[in-house]
């Protein structure tokens, strides 16, 4: 199995790592959701990799099951060395405080019922850590550009949404975790607002030496907070590699779709929408055979309905999975 | 300075300045702006106040009756047999010249005690059902709904009279047969609510908090699940004194001489030509208080959900 | 007189050209919403134009009225709470004194629309077939079959696959991308002149996104039909309009045709947005420039300029005036801001009395994009 992982660095003692990660979901007259089917990949220490794709991709799911919420279909996730996928409920629970997470629609996000500060102090008093969490609560929402006094006594639906995701980022950190995995935290949040909070992200994450897994489906988002991305479509891994690398010299044919996809602030230019084949992506439940781009990839044959491709290396910390990567000058940004 | 800063290529790099404080200018929506026009109390309306004032009198009345000034509701006054409203008597008298008023009100009594205790039970009972059921899914759901549908397929009324006749006839077997009937009704709606909270992500965050199961749904479901359950319990005191009053009605409930509505409506049936006053006191009394409370959960409910995101 | 393709005609803020060139004339339009917690200002004062088969992009935040403005053209606004004051002309008729019986003549038949979230725009319990046809069989009175054949030419239109077979389908058996093209047809059904598209791919994939907003310029080139896409993505509108208005706290704050706006920003609320997207061409891990703060209360009046409390370049005189949208130029840019971004420093302030304010100065210091 080992040359199937050639993505991985076990040798640079990564804080998480995830191997094999299979997800499905039962769907009704006998039929399975394969939302995530065999993904590999790991973070090294302060780190942050992004995993991105468009609806249906799995990354979401790929970021619940690895915070065992609940456990994957099979697969190992092997976070400072413990494998969570075999942990007993008590010692997750116990594990769990180091990593975090937040969501991506702030307002429910946090209990309607309770203050904010409350629901900020909330996972101090599960941890027994009852008598500081308030002035705890308080030093961590300060700390994310809030003021503590009128977080103790307003609901969430007193405050914006970037101040409740402001909130909830309070609450991801106020455990002191390791890994922070961030499920699209800025996609509903306008472009003013997503600035504050990526911003502030990048300050914390300097602050306090954090790991994080960053999901999206916003490449250009992306491109500000990664130092790693991995792409994914319909539950699979197209590739992955160091950031750069991957915006200056995409190889797979999708992720150099969503380049060409995004819309710029330039009158002069267009999205192109055309190498992408088609009108609708497949469905999660009948996946194509081999190579599951292939019903949208301008560029496939015969052998990508046969064979699945797996990752390789095409150079330093950059791996693709296609029979016919794009040529290494073809596409790409500046 | 009258001339304006130039945006530099250095500006984008620079030392981030602490993090701004976002309170600054504009006060949270829900605080000291030309805001809040329309006050919770007000917006409640005249009927909802109405209908506390009403439930809070009859509840008064009744804690307070041995000591108010009223006529004896056991002794009768064989010169003003079955006599209608009167100085003297100001809902008449029965059959018997018991004083209608007084026996009504003491007659409230049990029929508010009734009613409360079983919508509670009721609530409470059918609430942790309905929310255990909704949270943990798979098994416990599926027993759990099915205990719930069989009570409700059972013809409520004769499921009543037969657990009264056989445990017998006092207020604790009473209170409970009747909470019994009203936990499905609660437990659905409970577990419905229950399954919509139970999507939203800062449940997600409780678990990952480490929270257990016990802990998510006692401390993150229930405040969620309560202001719904409230204002539907509240209508289930209506219902529950109604039950009540069918029972007495049909001679199930507390034996007299102890007075309920339900048995001096009975005890009035056969006069219902000469001395109506025996039937309607007691029975507008009733209607007045179970639509109070009617009103009185409706508007509750209302108000709860244009709170949470209606328009 | 109707123009197909792109024509670029800037449209000013204030009168310029035949009044019939105008296919909608927006004047002074105000939709005040009256809540429980106060009267709020959704749109407070806008003035548009648009000319046949020309392409408006509105752009903003959540919040600053954008949606509110196409509804308020449309009238699906509650009537006992809301309230709009102004004129807004449709081929010269003013839609707001309309008795509602005209009204519904105009709407999908004239004016077409299409909403941003595709999951719920359509009536899951109804086919697909029906749900295109049903403004053919209402306005024009079209039997069923003939009904059916339009819808499938519609679809077949929209680029959906396997036409025939979707038509007797139902929304849920489509996805996301698919419903918002079945939205498109059935706004279009009865080749109506003006397409009011609010965040039509907000809810979409950016593959898709880029599919349908193309499928959407091309239908209104083929047609000739005008079209008014609300977005807050100021990259969606940069290449497929011929003017763009930024909207900021139920107000335009900027209107320019889009070849002029971005490489001459002059209202500093459009300069912020414009720098705190995220961009590929971006150096990673630096800081966005964010705009601090949040957008002010709508129930509250402000006195002066309401970005002033954000904006970096914010004078004494931003506080206590409110400056009105003007064009000093003839290039058919306006603004509303007293310093805009292409004065010199020691010009005075462009004043909203003066037609035409102070010029905008030839050397414009360098700013990055």
């Amino acid at each position: 199995m080992g040359d199937l992982l050639v993505q991985l660095r076990p040798e640079r003692d990564p804080l998480l790592r995830v191997e094999h990660l299979v997800v499905e979901f039962p769907a009704g007259r006998g039929q399975r959701v394969h939302a995530v089917s065999g993904v590999s990949f790991d973070i090294l220490r302060g780190e942050t990799l992004s995993l991105v794709g468009e609806t249906g991709s799995g990354k979401s799911t790929t970021a619940l099951a690895i915070a065992q919420l609940p456990k994957p279909n099979s697969g190992s996730v092997i976070f400072d060395g413990q494998d969570l996928t075999q942990l007993g409920r008590k010692e997750l629970r116990a594990v769990r405080p180091r990593f975090q997470l937040i969501f991506q629609d702030p307002i429910s996000s946090l209990n309607p019922r309770r203050r904010l500060t409350d629901s900020v102090a909330e996972p101090l008093r599960l941890a027994g850590r009852g008598a500081e969490a308030k002035q705890l609560a308080d030093a961590m929402l300060e700390a994310v550009g809030m003021d503590a006094e009128l977080a103790a006594s307003r609901w969430p639906s007193d405050f914006s949404g970037g101040q409740c995701q402001r909130a909830s980022i309070a609450r991801a950190l106020v455990l002191d975790p390791d890994l922070l995995i961030c499920d699209e935290p800025v996609s509903s949040l306008d472009v003013s607002v997503q600035a504050q909070i990526l911003n502030l992200l990048h300050d914390l994450r300097e602050r306090y030496g954090l790991t994080i897994l960053f999901i999206s489906h916003d490449l250009a988002v992306v491109r500000n907070v990664s130092d790693r991305i991995a792409v994914m479509y319909l539950g699979k891994l197209c590739e992955i590699g160091e950031a750069d690398a991957l915006y200056r010299r995409p190889r797979h044919p999708y992720t150099c779709a969503l380049i060409e996809a995004i819309p710029a602030p330039d009158p002069t230019s267009r999205p192109k929408a055309t190498s992408i084949l088609g009108v609708e992506p497949p469905s999660p439940i009948t996946p194509p055979s081999g190579c599951r781009y292939r019903t949208r990839c301008p560029r496939a044959q015969e052998i990508c309905a046969v064979e699945e491709p797996t990752l390789q290396r095409v150079e330093d910390d950059h791996y693709v999975a296609c029979h016919f990567p794009v040529a290494e000058h073809a596409a790409g940004v500046a | 300075m009258s001339s304006r800063p130039e945006v530099s290529p250095v500006l984008l790099v620079q030392v981030p300045p602490p993090p701004p404080r976002i309170e600054a200018a504009a006060a949270p929506a829900g605080g000291a702006g030309p805001g809040r026009i329309v006050p919770l109390w007000k917006r409640l309306g005249i009927p909802f106040w109405l209908a506390v004032g009403w439930i809070v009198l009859v509840a008064v009345l009744a804690i307070t009756a041995s000591i108010l000034p009223l006529q004896n509701p056991d002794v009768g006054n064989f010169s003003a047999l079955s006599q209608g409203p009167s100085a003297a008597h100001w809902f008449g008298t029965d059959d018997l010249g018991r004083d209608l008023m007084s026996r009504v009100i003491f007659g409230s009594r049990v029929s508010l005690i009734v009613g409360f205790a079983a919508a509670f039970l009721g609530t409470v009972i059918g609430g942790a059902l309905g929310i255990a059921a909704g949270y943990l899914r798979s098994a416990t759901e599926g027993v759990i709904m099915l205990i719930m549908d069989a009570i409700i397929s059972f013809p409520s009324l004769v499921m009543l009279i037969a657990l009264t006749t056989f445990l017998g006839k006092n207020l604790v077997n009473i209170t409970g047969a009747i909470a019994l009937v009203t936990v499905p009704v609660l437990a659905r709606l409970a577990r419905g609510s229950t399954l919509s909270v139970a999507k939203r992500p800062f449940i997600l965050a409780a678990r990952s908090a480490g929270a257990t199961n016990f802990r998510v749904m006692w401390r993150e479901i229930v405040p969620n699940v309560l202001p719904p359950l409230i204002s539907l319990g509240l209508v289930i005191v209506a219902v529950a004194i109604v039950a009540e009053g069918a029972l007495s009605f049909l001679g199930f409930s507390i034996p007299p001489p102890t007075p309920t509505w339900g048995n001096i409506i009975a005890s009035g049936e056969n006069d219902l030509s000469t001395a109506p006053q025996i039937v309607f006191a007691p029975a507008a009394v009733m209607f007045v208080t179970v639509f109070a409370f009617s009103i009185a959960g409706d508007r509750l409910r209302r108000i709860g959900e244009l709170q949470s995101g209606g328009i | 007189m109707s123009t197909a393709g792109a024509e670029r005609v800037g449209a000013a803020a204030g009168n310029d050209g035949a009044p019939g060139d105008r296919l909608l004339e927006i004047q002074n339009l105000r939709t005040y919403l009256k809540t429980s917690r106060g009267v709020v200002r959704a749109v407070d004062g806008v003035s548009l134009e648009l000319r046949p088969g020309t392409t408006l992009g509105l752009v903003g935040e959540s919040g600053c009225g954008k949606s509110m403005l196409l509804r308020s053209i449309l009238g699906l606004l509650p009537r006992r709470s809301v309230e709009r004051q102004g004129r807004i002309l449709f081929e010269g008729q003013d839609l707001l004194s309309l008795p509602p019986s005209r009204l519904r003549r105009i709407l999908g038949r004239d004016i077409g629309y299409v909403a941003q979230d595709p999951m719920t725009s359509l009536n899951p319990v109804l086919k697909v077939g029906q749900q295109v046809g049903e403004t053919l069989r209402c306005h024009y009175g079209v039997s069923r079959s003939k009904a059916r054949a339009e819808a499938l030419e519609l679809l077949q239109s929209v680029g959906i696959p396997e036409a025939e077979r979707r038509l007797d389908q139902y929304p849920h058996q489509l996805s996301g991308g698919m419903r918002q093209r079945v939205s498109i047809a059935a706004a279009l059904a009865c080749h109506p002149k003006l397409l009011l598209a609010d965040e039509p791919t907000t809810a979409l994939d950016v593959t898709v996104q880029a599919q349908v907003l193309e499928l959407l310029s091309r239908l209104a080139r083929e047609r000739s039909m005008a079209m008014i896409l609300v977005t807050h993505d100021l990259g969606v509108v940069a290449g497929r309009t011929e003017q763009i208005a930024v909207m900021y706290a139920g107000q335009v704050v900027e209107l320019s045709p889009t070849s002029d706006l971005f490489g001459n920003i002059q209202m500093p609320y459009t300069e912020a947005l414009f720098k705190s997207i995220p961009r590929l061409s971006d150096v990673p891990h630096h800081r966005l420039v964010s705009i601090p703060g949040r957008p002010p209360d709508l129930r509250m009046q402000p006195t002066g300029c309401r970005f002033a409390s954000r904006c970096t370049y914010t004078q004494p005189q931003c506080l206590t005036d409110a400056p009105a949208l003007t064009e000093p130029g003839t290039s058919g840019h306006a603004y509303a801001c007293w310093f805009p971004l292409g004065l010199q420093p020691e010009d005075p302030p462009a004043d909203s009395a003066a037609p035409t304010g102070a010029p905008v100065g030839p050397a414009r210091p360098a700013r990055r994009q």
